[in-house]
């Protein structure tokens, strides 16, 4: 292991892991934490000085603002032995025993460190706003029917065809702004009227 | 009251929501029309949770509650609680919902709610939070496979859940060799389901309706709460038992509960007996 200028290790374009944001504000709060972790954990690099193992670390290191971390060099990989490490160093092999977690370990604690705890919902970023629909109920309702695509096809035909008349141009809605609706409805109350 | 007057309420996600309900609901079920949820939070933890939206069957009780328009109530469909919260969480919980309703939500004018005397309870948190029962019949909603999952009966006969249908199906196929029709056609009525061994649970349903809006009048007869052990709907996480015998068992608390809800609420409601608050309620 030896330590070098962040400014010389070059972060790994390829890394296909991600990190949302309150997770890195948690890395980093981990690192400023806890700096003698990364001592016992260094960043991984190969002979180029890119990441192998510990991009997000590496990321969170700048942000905490360190200008020396320790890394260890892998110079003994090849490039296609470089590649099956950086998936198999972000695989979590383990399960975790959520109850030991839970009667063990002080949960809050545990969350605070980035774990996430399923079932563990912290009183943070709810509020007691909120809006509900008033008044009476829209006067417009959705209609759902399955249809052949043969009988689809020939709805959407005539409902196109129709679109294109004066008899729809100048159509009463009712208030419904549903170009469809309105043209299906034309189609039905004229076959309606013929049929009296 | 203790540490109940502690707890914090505040809305919180569907999701969230959810993954508590199915975690600490009786049902372990979710209501797909919950579109409000209330946490409960004591500690800086979510400790309950409250759903409320629209009723499944919104034309048939809108006119239990009169005058009121299409978005002027609100069922409270789950309410679950796990054992951290102390005595009262409930009624507490409930009391700061109502307050946050009549703030963001004005135009709600009325609670309803279930309490479901098969398998969970009476209401006793409903009529210690003020609520008036108003309908106490046999289940004819909550229908149980031969392998013991259980139903509602809309989902099995209504179209929209598709998803509990399947689930539905699942079952039909596991537990039965006489159920094709059903899964080839879904089931119109129960009958096909009780031809296949299906039976409605045991126990009653309860209706209680809560008025935030007291102008308004409940256009069918308020039952007293004594009609629930006439009819022997008594229930108390999950076993039966009736409001006299609690009563008698516990009668120190239900005058501590009567104490809190005048408290909280500023006037008087009939008031049950509280005797433990670690039971979900709710259908």
């Amino acid at each position: 292991m030896e330590h070098t200028p962040i400014a010389l290790i070059k972060t790994n374009p390829d890394n296909p892991r991600l990190i949302k944001d309150e997770k890195f504000a948690k890395l980093v709060k981990s690192i400023k934490d806890f700096p003698e972790m990364l001592e016992l954990r260094p960043i991984v690099v190969n002979d180029q000085m890119v990441v192998l193992g510990g991009n997000m670390r590496l990321k969170a290191c700048k942000e905490a603002g360190l200008t020396e971390v320790p890394i260890i060099k892998a110079s003994s990989l090849t490039p296609e032995q470089q590649k099956e490490f950086i998936i198999k160093d972000n695989i979590g092999f383990g399960e975790w025993d959520w109850d030991i977690i839970a009667n063990e370990w002080d949960a809050e604690q545990v969350a605070d460190w980035g774990l996430d705890i399923p079932g563990f919902v912290k009183d943070e970023g709810f509020g007691t706003d909120f809006t509900l629909p008033d008044g009476d109920k829209a006067p417009f309702q959705q209609m759902t029917f399955t249809l052949a695509d043969e009988q689809a096809t020939v709805i959407k035909n005539a409902i196109d065809d129709i679109k294109g008349t004066d008899e729809y141009k100048y159509a009463e809605t009712m208030g419904n702004e549903n170009s469809n609706g309105n043209a299906l409805y034309l189609i039905v109350a004229s076959w309606a009227g013929q049929r009296k | 009251m203790g540490r109940a007057k502690e707890i914090i309420v505040k809305v919180i996600p569907s999701k969230i929501a959810n993954d508590f309900v199915k975690k600490h609901h009786y049902s372990g079920k979710v209501v797909r029309n919950s579109s409000l949820h209330f946490g409960a939070f004591l500690d800086g933890k979510l400790h309950g949770v409250m759903s409320y939206g629209s009723p499944l069957d919104k034309r048939k009780v809108l006119p239990l509650v009169q005058p009121s328009l299409w978005n002027e109530m609100l069922e409270l469909n789950r309410m679950a609680f796990d054992d951290y919260l102390p005595k009262y969480s409930e009624s507490r919980c409930f009391s700061i919902s109502i307050k946050l309703l009549k703030k963001n939500a004005p135009h709600i004018k009325w609670i309803l709610s279930f309490s479901d005397g098969t398998q969970c309870g009476d209401g006793t948190i409903y009529r210690a939070s003020g609520f008036v029962l108003t309908g106490l019949n046999k289940n004819t909603q909550i229908w149980e496979a031969p392998s013991g999952e259980q139903f509602s009966r809309m989902s099995l006969t209504d179209g929209r859940s598709k998803q509990q249908q399947q689930q539905a199906k699942k079952v039909i196929s596991r537990t039965t060799t006489k159920g094709k029709h059903i899964l080839e056609n879904g089931g119109a009525s129960m009958k096909m389901y009780i031809n296949d061994g299906w039976k409605p649970k045991q126990g009653f349903q309860l209706r209680y309706i809560y008025l935030i809006d007291k102008t308004c009048k409940i256009s069918v007869p308020i039952l007293p709460f004594s009609k629930i052990d006439e009819m022997g709907a008594g229930m108390y996480k999950g076993k039966k038992i009736s409001l006299a015998e609690r009563q008698t068992s516990d009668s120190s608390i239900a005058a501590n509960a009567a104490d809190f809800q005048l408290a909280e609420e500023g006037q008087h409601h009939p008031i049950a007996q509280i005797n433990d608050t670690k039971t979900a309620y709710a259908i």
